[in-house]
């Protein structure tokens, strides 16, 4: 246990030169991106002290390295500063709609796993087999599909046609059925064939195979020695997967009227609200930052021959 | 390996179990939808006066209740495109925002669809014969979401703070001039201009007024608080759910009488489609803005509807003057004789907007039909013919002079319906003449960046031609044609000159135009009060820009709207904006 604690002390604080390297990046990106937000703000027939007024309150007025130190200084007190746009503070902002991407993201992650497992071994189970086919076939053409497209598909199926499910926005469980069937595409996908293989491989180990030739029961094969084995791959899918839907899923949201994190960074990118693309930004990365070291633990733990 | 097993369990459940509260939390308010209502004991609702008022009533003139309509139900559901970004009614950026807030606050004055000014919440303007003072008489008996009554301390409260001085709001722009206003009495506002400025009149149906409270309690919380937003309109917001959804509820005691809605739900959904599927599938009962291609589809389903109504904004293409052969102009001409905007607006637009026969748009003051550049590609080649240019071994035209006429245009994409379409159209039409054009391309941010650049720079990238739309907020040509073609309104840095004239960052003239002779009418214009000359002036500069063609001169968009065929009572206010005040379910 002492190697862990070492090893977590270890990774938290390397995520300090890491944060800084990302707001760095992100500060500089944003003002090299072409479009000015004072003149996107003040409007088409703007008077010149609108744009004044606006540069100071931004304090756009400033050298670039000023403003730079300045932001740096506010972020490391936890102060990510105010939306150009609706002069709501960015964590504000962010807060209320992180909650939505998180229930998107975990519903959507459920569907993956589970089914994505399921498919997964019942694939390796009957390999070459019809159903093994079609598992292959399914999985690839349903990660092929646009999500765009998909979502378009349910919202016409469902809604439209049925009339069984809301066709976008929030309000009810019910609401988000349709995007998480969407979002889930890709992940169940990955972790269906991912499981599959790992299976595959797993079966043809020697341990496997001098446990069927035991003669112990298959299910306690299965479960203690094939299927445990093989998560640990598994795990790094959802791992992935999970860091990046945390970090909003832009169509999906879009398409479905999510109010998530995703479709507040492509808002603030086409005000060109610098002060909130940051905060979005560095809060996404914290994301995945986070979901990493999980992800990492979760290794050592089930596997505790994997060097951390 | 039981206790690794168990941390694995562990962690699972502990994902499951932070989803879970977040899920409970999030919902916690679930059921959002309010019943729909039928039942016969629906209200019955007094019409008044309907809108646009286009005779001044007086403040002691008794509301006339017409035929009520009675409605079958009371819940609107509106699906818009994009949320709001601030409440400020002093503080607009987009009609977008107006859209919703024009339901709870209300202006001075309204403007009809003549762009004529109306009485809103004043009835009566008075100016002096010098242009300098302008007199507002209040309507009385107004009251506020909260018991308030309009005064005209309320309305100096309000302008003291659109002027700030430490935080001056955007909507101050259309207030040029001020020197000083003041308390008449109860009911009468004064202000008094430093100098004469005629669309001033005009520039009074954009100020909203809220209550005393709203400023002195909440003025720093107005931007994002819907319950500081306390005004005098029909509706009052009671939730913003940000990126989601806005809710209005009827306020019983507006000064015209109630109105049929008793609730109105904006939904933001970002995509067209979505907005469309929501329609077909009875989640919503009116959404702004579906897609083109799908108008006609949707026009031929059963129980929908498709409404449109012009707005204000122009779509042109502006000629850059540093580009030596468009300082010619037979070339000018001969580009507004190359496109084909007849089969452009039909074939692109599916008939959503309107040709514009004059340098502004059909609904702004002093619009009359000054000439049209019908589609004659034989003629244009004939104008290029005579301006020298002949047609070079690769089919495009080339000058002794200004060399090969082949040039970039700028053109934004996702800014209104078509905007791509229509840039292809045009490289397409402008190669029939033998004009070879590059298309440049990118999103609104980029283009208003490159568009605002400065000459040099516009220069050497060979941006020589802009396509450009133009949605000013005021009726009144002042707003587009003193931006666009004034020698005043040169874009670029802030101290720098071109040719001679100084730039200015606030500047709306991408292409350099510049015409000694309109912009003394346009001096004239601007500070004549008396309205018969202001139109004799106005017809003046329509002439000279129109004959000069500074611009390809296009179409004026339509906003257009599908709704469920039950839905009646839509009033378009000129300037993209729906008001919904009246509407009600038959």
């Amino acid at each position: 246990m002492g190697v862990l604690t070492v090893y977590i002390v270890k990774r938290v604080l390397l995520v300090l030169p890491t944060l800084i390297g990302v707001i760095t990046m992100i500060f500089f990106l944003v003002r090299i991106l072409p479009g000015d937000p004072t003149h996107l703000l003040a409007g088409e027939q703007a008077s010149p002290e609108i744009i004044e007024r606006l540069k100071a309150e931004f304090g756009l007025d400033r050298p670039i390295y000023e403003q730079y130190i300045l932001y740096l200084k506010s972020v490391l007190t936890l102060d990510f500063g105010t939306s150009y746009r609706t002069y709501t503070p960015v964590i504000v902002e962010i807060m209320s709609r992180f909650p939505n991407t998180v229930i998107l993201a975990l519903s959507a992650m459920l569907i993956a796993i589970f089914a994505g497992i399921a498919l997964g071994i019942v694939s390796a189970l009957r390999v070459g087999s019809v159903i093994d086919r079609a598992v292959i076939i399914f999985t690839s053409i349903y990660v092929s599909m646009p999500v765009f497209w998909l979502g378009l598909l349910l919202i016409y199926f469902f809604a439209v046609q049925l009339k069984i499910l809301p066709a976008g926005g929030i309000g009810s469980p019910a609401h988000v059925i349709l995007p998480s069937l969407a979002l889930s595409h890709t992940p169940l996908s990955y972790i269906a064939r991912i499981t599959r293989e790992s299976i595959l491989e797993t079966l043809s180990q020697e341990h496997v195979r001098l446990a069927i030739a035991r003669g112990l029961p298959l299910r306690s094969i299965l479960i203690n020695h094939v299927i445990r084995n093989s998560l640990i791959n598994v795990i790094t899918v959802i791992g992935y997967f999970t860091g990046v839907l945390l970090g909003g899923a832009v169509v999906t949201e879009t398409v479905f009227a999510w109010p998530g994190i995703g479709r507040l960074l492509i808002e603030s990118i086409a005000a060109r609200d610098y002060i909130m693309i940051q905060g979005i930004v560095i809060f996404i990365a914290m994301i995945f930052i986070f979901v990493n070291l999980i992800v990492d633990i979760t290794y050592r733990i089930i596997d505790p021959r994997v060097r951390l | 390996m039981v206790s690794s097993r168990k941390l694995v369990g562990i962690v699972i459940a502990i994902i499951v179990i932070i989803g879970a509260v977040v899920f409970i939390t999030t919902y916690r308010g679930a059921p959002q939808e309010v019943p729909k209502v039928t039942s016969p004991t629906s209200p019955v609702v007094t019409m008044t006066t309907p809108r646009p008022i286009t005779t001044p009533t007086t403040p002691t003139q008794p509301i006339t209740p017409a035929t009520p309509p009675v409605t079958t139900k009371d819940e609107l559901r509106v699906a818009i495109g994009t949320d709001l970004d601030t409440l400020d009614p002093h503080d607009q950026t987009t009609s977008l925002v107006d859209n919703v807030i024009m339901h709870v606050c209300e202006r001075l004055f309204d403007r009809d669809e003549k762009g004529n000014l109306v009485p809103m919440l004043a009835t009566k303007l008075e100016v002096s014969s010098d242009g300098l003072v302008y007199t507002i008489y209040l309507r009385q008996g107004v009251k506020f979401h909260n018991g308030e009554v309009l005064t005209a301390d309320t309305v100096k409260l309000n302008f003291d703070r659109i002027f700030n001085a430490t935080a001056k709001k955007r909507l101050s722009t259309y207030l040029p001039n001020v020197k000083s206003y003041r308390v008449v009495n109860e009911s009468v506002f004064e202000i008094t201009l430093s100098k004469p400025f005629s669309p001033f009149a005009m520039s009074l149906s954009l100020v909203y007024i809220v209550a005393k409270e709203a400023i002195i309690k909440y003025g720093d919380v107005l931007p994002r608080e819907p319950k500081a937003l306390i005004c005098t309109g029909p509706f009052r917001m009671v939730e913003w759910v940000k990126g989601t959804r806005v809710v209005l509820e009827r306020f019983d005691g507006y000064w015209e009488g109630i109105v049929p809605l008793k609730r109105i739900v904006f939904y933001i959904v970002p995509e067209e489609a979505t907005r469309e599927a929501m329609l077909l599938a009875g989640d919503v009962d009116l959404v702004f803005w579906p897609s083109l291609a799908s108008l006609q589809r949707l026009s031929q389903t059963p129980g929908i509807k498709i409404v449109q109504y012009p707005t204000y904004r122009y779509v042109m293409l502006h000629f850059n003057f540093d580009y030596p052969a468009f300082q010619d102009k037979r070339v000018r001409l001969a580009f507004n004789y190359a496109l084909d905007k007849e089969t452009i607006v039909s074939k692109i637009f599916y008939g959503t907007a309107t040709i514009v026969k004059s340098p502004w748009q059909i609904g702004m003051f002093g619009y009359s039909d000054v000439g049209y550049y019908k589609y004659d590609p034989e003629k244009a080649k004939q104008l290029l013919a005579e301006a020298g240019f002949k047609a070079g071994p690769d089919g495009v035209l080339t000058h002794p002079q200004y060399g090969k006429l082949s040039i970039k245009m700028v053109h934004m994409k996702g800014r209104f319906p078509g905007d791509v379409e229509l840039a292809q159209a045009v490289q397409g039409y402008l190669r029939n003449i033998g004009v070879e054009v590059e298309l440049v391309t990118g999103d609104w941010p980029w283009y208003i960046n490159t568009i605002y650049s400065s000459p040099a720079d516009k220069a050497k990238n060979g941006y020589w031609l802009f396509q450009r739309s133009w949605g000013p907020s005021i009726p009144d040509p002042y707003y587009t044609v003193f931006f666009l073609y004034s020698c005043n309104m040169w874009v670029g840095p802030a101290n720098m000159t071109h040719k001679g004239i100084n730039l200015t960052t606030a500047g709306r003239n991408i292409g350099y135009y510049c015409n000694p002779e309109f912009d003394k009418i346009l001096d004239q214009y601007i500070v004549e009060t008396n309205e018969a000359k202001r139109l004799e002036l106005a017809a003046a500069m329509a002439k000279i820009l129109w004959d000069d063609a500074p611009a390809v001169f296009l179409f004026q968009l339509n906003i257009f709207v599908a709704a469920k065929s039950n839905l009646e009572g839509l009033i378009f206010v000129p300037g993209e904006m729906i008001y919904l005040g009246k509407a009600y379910f038959k």
